[in-house]
């Protein structure tokens, strides 16, 4: 019996438990990604700009620091809520968060992002202040920003930014700009313009004037963000404070040119990726098999219509084909799986068939159909387990071109948007330019887990192969 | 007159995993007068073809140790460079028909082109292309296939039809000696009486055969001699009536025992013991561990070539009056 | 003679292929409507542009609009869109087949000219060119090498050949390509990360050329890389498949030369099946130059496809480009399938 050869090759050779192992660990995390990442994650997390607003774009992967001794900021992120002092001051009340925030030599952050959430208060809204204590004691106010008071008609107690969080781009604030004016004119005596801060709000927070030119010397050491809000009332305040500094460098695998955490993505590739192979892998063949069963074994005009059409669909052109019925139909995975599915059946049917014929006419057969024997039931009992080999090596073989050609597609734009995969990453990658910059952590990672996923396929048959098509084993002549 | 064949220690051991094949090993047989055929006989393994192989000097590429002479027509030729063997040897004066001839026939070529190939090949054959053309027809027509045949392919063939284009493409050279391998084991009966039926008329015509099957009844039907193969050697030799009639090996009365004959009450018996496995031959005599009557001195010394009483040559420690003749004691397993 | 009935069924079969293309073609963009709506936006389009101008001629709005309805119905009649799709796109079809493809949304030609037909007429040599120069390098090397190979089983080149197959069954072309963009022209600057010229093209016939060759070596690499292993190795089993053979032993034992063995009967026997690889291979290599053609921004007809795609599709080049494509596969395939049946006698149709 030959699935049982099948099933030693695969668990008896060091191909073979190679591919297995590799299938377990990837089928392993593939159901941990599905169990543990949030419904509809492609529309509402992975397409969702404002999802990845706080994250730095484009930055290569965190590790990057310990290979090249360029000097990068960590991305540095925090969420504070309870406020640290209370204390009364007239009328107000004064809360005060301090965060501290080191600097390390020339690593100065590329941005830096306030996000304040669920402002509630009585009567008067409250004012917010952020402002960055520097390691030499100078203090700049960063920004100040008065919540929206009462509207005509609202009642108090009043609720602000509880579904859409404050959040202010320091690093591109109109307020921050004026403030650093002041800010440079006292400190320093310079006197610049909003135009010229812009670009370098982040060198200025984080730096102090070259005397030699007019540049900023980056200022490593130990800075503290002091928050702080007014408020009247016992009961007003808000709910939690937010600090991004953005990093030059983020996370496992890096960001994207909007900010997406590259790790998520690609994890996320993976289920996606097995899914592909294993449905169009499973129903392609299963298709292929009986219709190569019932061409064999029905013969006459059914046999000739079906070969005539395995012949025809697989001598398609199908990319060109897929190209087209996906622009028309619309970039959607159960599309794309359902016309891979049509596309790869021919082959398995062509085999089948004649595999049928030729044990159709073997003695064994003939004389369990002399004992009145059903066709179908032959079929079942004495042709399909003789198939049964090839069904699998047929799996094993079509599940990569599968994946290969649902990448092929994303690449050229016609990926499912709601469900990202790695062919998708690529794209965007390709699309906005990244590859011509050098961003290879958004480009070799996609590619590599394509190569890992599908060469573990290539593996399995690698190893199943001498069973399936012993001819190709390297036999002496035997005469 | 120098013999037509003469064939002295020749060897040809194959390099395994498991250890050297050694299929031929020291095989030494003369074949005398032209249009005579010599049977080559011996179980499946035993190492017939290994020997008409080593004969041609066709040597795949794991082979270990090729050795010995080949005589023909008193002209030592494994003397030749392995160009020169091939120019003017091979096919030309010594011609093979495989075993498998089913598969020989080259799967693109029709046959007329096929049959006609080595001549146009050949450097030294000036023959007009119409002369060989008539050749070559007249051989098909010889072995009689039709006419017709010339322009086919191969899968257009039915087996005895291939087995007769091998024929026939084996004698347009008009070699001395014909190496026919199994000529006939894949074909049904009517088919190989056909064949046989040719072969005959050949060698009638003054062609030497040596036919190689395993099937000792269908030798003695063409072969004037008989050679007796075990294990890579020659067992005993001698003209048919001596090896039919007299059988001086144990192994040949077996092997004749083993023949299923007409109208014999008695069960045909079988050689009890597997073949040898030639990468781990036992010690002396060869034959001994499934031997019937072993003397002591068979598993200890190799036996050597002696004259057996009705004539033939035999390798087997009975036929000599001067080694111990005690019975060596069989142990039961 | 005989070889002329197979040959008959297997240009039927391609002619049926072609057929079953144009047929799922027109199927799709009738049922999904997307016929209409492209043909209705051309009315439209032509109705706003014919307002504009007969608004300086005709000043009364109620006549104008009775004017412009005519209009309409007149050009919708002219396009077919007041008879079902099934009855309309038959006629589109053959118009199709007569490479009359309409005009391009917004794309144009080099030229400048929007005929679709000059739009990718114009692109069709350059993915000629790539997929030749590509296929003949692969058919070459792989020809060489494999049959090398076999001189040589189990050895290690023979292993690493047999490795770098299966590895490159699992690595998309494209993204070779991209790779091959971010070390060659990105990291070491050494060649072109796209187009077919500079800008400017340099002047001259060879400096022309030698540009151009620039510009191709990264796009003709990527698709060698990933070709060649499987189609070497695919060679290198067939010899050595052949060279096993009962035949090629009976070719020596004939007294034929090592040279005659080789050619008369080792190569000529592989041949049909080292041609059926190809045909196979053909595929796949349709495949990868319009993804390649994409990465490396070369002006064929599959750059087309991805300009189409983007920004705002351009259907009657995507339909346009779909059955060119179709065409030059059939056409291929047709030639290399007439190949195969002339080198081998056996095929017939028998079963
Ligand atoms: N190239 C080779 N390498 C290793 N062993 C070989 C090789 N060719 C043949 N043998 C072995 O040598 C032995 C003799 O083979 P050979 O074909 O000569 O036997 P034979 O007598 O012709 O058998 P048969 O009657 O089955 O044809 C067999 O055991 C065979 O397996
Ligand atoms: S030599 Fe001894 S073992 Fe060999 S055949 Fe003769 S008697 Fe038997
Ligand atoms: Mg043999």
């Amino acid at each position: 019996m030959r699935v049982r050869q099948i099933r030693d090759a695969l668990l008896k050779t060091p191909v073979g438990l190679l591919g297995l192992l590799s299938l377990a660990a990837q089928v392993v995390l593939s159901i941990w990604v599905v169990v543990s990442y949030p419904d509809d994650f492609g529309n509402r997390v992975w397409s969702n700009p404002i999802h990845w607003v706080d994250n730095p774009k484009a930055a290569p992967p965190a590790w990057i620091r310990r290979v090249d001794s360029q000097p990068r900021a960590e991305h540095w992120q925090t969420v504070r809520g309870e406020p640290e002092t209370v204390e009364e001051k007239g009328r107000n009340l004064i809360a005060s968060w301090n965060i501290p925030y080191i600097v390390e030599e020339g690593a100065v952050p590329a941005f830096l992002a306030l996000t304040v959430r669920d402002v509630r208060f009585e009567e008067r809204a409250p004012l917010l202040a952020l402002t960055l204590i520097r390691p030499d004691e100078t203090r700049v106010s960063v920004m100040r920003h008065a919540v929206r008071g009462p509207r005509e008609g609202e009642e108090g107690p009043y609720e602000r930014h509880f579904d859409d969080p404050l959040r202010i781009q320091l690093s591109a604030d109109e307020s921050t700009l004026s403030s650093l004016q002041e800010f440079l004119a006292e400190e320093y005596g310079l006197q610049m313009d909003a135009e010229e801060i812009r670009p370098r709000v982040m060198d200025i927070l984080f730096g102090v004037p070259d005397a030699t030119d007019d540049g900023f010397v980056p200022m490593a050491g130990e800075y503290t963000f002091l928050f702080q809000t007014a408020t009247r009332a016992e009961d007003d305040g808000i709910g939690s404070v937010e600090l991004v500094a953005g990093g030059d460098a983020f996370g496992r695998m890096g960001t994207d040119s909007i900010g997406r955490d590259l790790a998520q993505g690609l994890l996320y590739g993976l289920p996606t990726a097995l899914v592909i192979g294993v449905v169009v892998a499973l129903l392609s063949t299963s298709i292929g098999t009986v219709l190569g069963m019932a061409s064999g074994y029905l013969g006459g005009t059914a046999d000739t219509v079906i070969q005539r059409l395995s012949d025809i669909v697989a001598n398609i052109p199908v990319l060109p084909l897929l190209i087209f019925l996906l622009f028309i139909i619309g970039p959607n995975l159960t599309v794309i799986i359902g016309i891979l599915i049509a596309f790869s059946w021919p082959g398995l049917a062509i085999q089948v068939r004649v595999m049928v014929l030729h044990m159709r006419s073997s003695q064994l057969i003939e004389a369990v159909q002399s004992l009145g024997s059903s066709r179908w039931r032959v079929m079942y009992r004495h042709i399909l387990p003789q198939i049964m080999p090839y069904f699998l090596a047929q799996i094993i073989f079509t599940a990569p071109s599968a994946i290969l050609a649902e990448a092929g597609l994303s690449f050229l734009g016609l990926g499912d948007p709601s469900i990202p995969t790695w062919g998708q990453i690529l794209e965007a990658g390709f699309r906005t330019g990244g590859v011509y910059v050098g961003y290879w952590w958004w480009i070799v990672p996609p590619g590599l887990l394509i190569v890992l996923v599908a060469s573990t396929f290539m593996l399995l048959s690698l190893a199943i192969e001498p069973v399936v098509n012993p001819r190709l084993r390297q036999t002496r002549r035997a005469d | 007159m120098s013999p037509v064949l003469q064939v002295r220690d020749l060897y040809l051991h194959y390099a395994d995993p498991a250890g050297t094949v050694r299929a031929v090993d020291g095989v030494s047989f003369e074949l005398g007068e032209p249009g005579t055929a010599l049977g080559f006989v011996g179980e499946s393994g035993c190492g017939k073809s290994s020997a008409a192989n080593a004969m041609l000097r066709m040597l795949p590429g794991n082979t270990a140790r090729y050795d010995g002479e080949v005589w023909l027509d008193g002209v030592c030729v494994s003397a030749l460079d392995a160009e020169e063997f091939r120019r003017s040897v091979r096919w030309r004066q010594m011609a093979l028909v495989p075993q498998g001839a089913q598969n020989s026939l080259n799967p693109v070529m029709r046959v007329g082109k096929w049959l006609t190939e080595p001549v146009r090949q050949s450097r030294s054959a000036d023959i007009e292309p119409d002369a060989l053309e008539r050749q070559a027809r007249g051989l098909l027509e010889r072995v009689g296939l039709p006419s017709g045949t010339w322009n086919l392919y191969p899968h257009e063939l039915s087996g005895g039809m291939k087995q007769r284009v091998m024929i026939a493409g084996a004698l347009i050279f008009s070699p001395r000696l014909l190496i026919m391998d199994e000529p006939t084991s894949a074909l049904d009966v009517s088919v190989q009486a056909q064949i046989m039926n040719l072969l005959k008329d050949l060698k009638a015509e003054g062609l030497s055969i040596l036919f190689i099957t395993h099937d000792i009844a269908l030798a003695s039907d063409i072969c004037d001699r008989l050679a007796v193969v075990y294990a890579g050697r020659i067992a005993e030799i001698g003209s048919s009536e001596q090896i039919l009639g007299q059988p001086a090996h144990p192994y040949t009365r077996r092997l004749l025992g083993s023949i299923p004959r007409l109208h014999d009450e008695a069960l045909p018996e079988f050689i009890p013991g597997a073949p040898p496995d030639l990468r781990k031959l036992p010690s002396g005599c060869r034959f001994h561990p499934r031997c019937d009557v072993p003397l002591t001195v068979c598993p200890e010394r190799v036996p050597v070539r002696l004259k057996a009483e009705s004539g033939q040559d035999v390798w087997c420690w009975l036929h000599d009056r001067t080694v111990n003749q005690v019975a060596l004691e069989i142990q039961d397993e | 003679m005989r070889n002329l009935i197979p040959l008959a069924v297997r240009a039927l079969t391609m002619v049926g292929v072609f057929f079953v293309v144009l047929l799922l073609l027109v199927l799709t963009l009738g049922l999904t409507g997307f016929s209409d709506r492209i043909l209705s936006s051309v009315v439209g389009e032509q109705i706003r542009v014919e307002r504009t101008t007969l608004a300086e001629t005709i000043r009364d709005p109620d006549e104008l609009e009775r004017v412009l309805a005519a209009r309409k119905a007149e050009l919708e009649s002219f396009y077919g869109l007041d008879i079902p799709w099934q009855r309309r796109l038959p006629a589109s079809v053959f118009r199709v087949m007569r490479l009359d493809l309409g005009e391009a949304r917004s794309l144009r030609s080099f030229a400048g000219s929007s005929r679709i037909a000059d739009i990718v007429l114009e692109r069709l040599p350059n993915t000629i060119l790539l997929m030749t120069t590509s296929t003949v390098i692969v058919a070459l090397t792989g020809l060489a090498g494999g049959l090398y190979v076999a001189t040589r089983p189990g050895s290690w080149i023979d292993r690493l050949v047999s490795g770098l197959a299966a590895v490159t069954y699992a690595i998309p072309t494209w993204w070779i390509g991209i790779l091959l963009i971010l070390v060659v022209s990105v990291h070491w600057r050494l060649l072109p990360s796209g187009g077919m010229y500079s800008t400017p093209p340099p002047e001259g016939g060879w400096l022309r050329f030698a540009d151009l060759a620039r510009h191709a070596v990264l796009p003709v690499l990527s698709m060698v890389l990933v070709s060649v292993g499987p189609y070497m190795y695919a060679v290198r089993t067939i010899t050595l498949n052949i060279a096993q053979e009962d035949f090629v032993g009976m070719a020596r034992a004939r007294g034929l030369s090592e040279t005659r063995v080789r050619n008369a009967h080792i190569l000529r026997v592989a041949a049909p099946p080292i041609v059926t690889g190809l045909i196979f291979g053909l595929a796949g290599s349709l495949s990868g130059s319009i993804l390649i053609e994409t990465v490396f921004n070369w002006q064929g007809m599959g750059r087309l496809y991805y300009d189409a795609l983007a920004g705002t599709p351009d259907e009657g080049v995507i339909v346009a480009l779909t059955f060119m494509f179709t065409l030059m596969y059939v056409a291929i395939r047709l030639l290399l399938e007439t190949l195969y049946i002339f080198l081998d006698p056996r095929v017939s149709y028998a079963d």
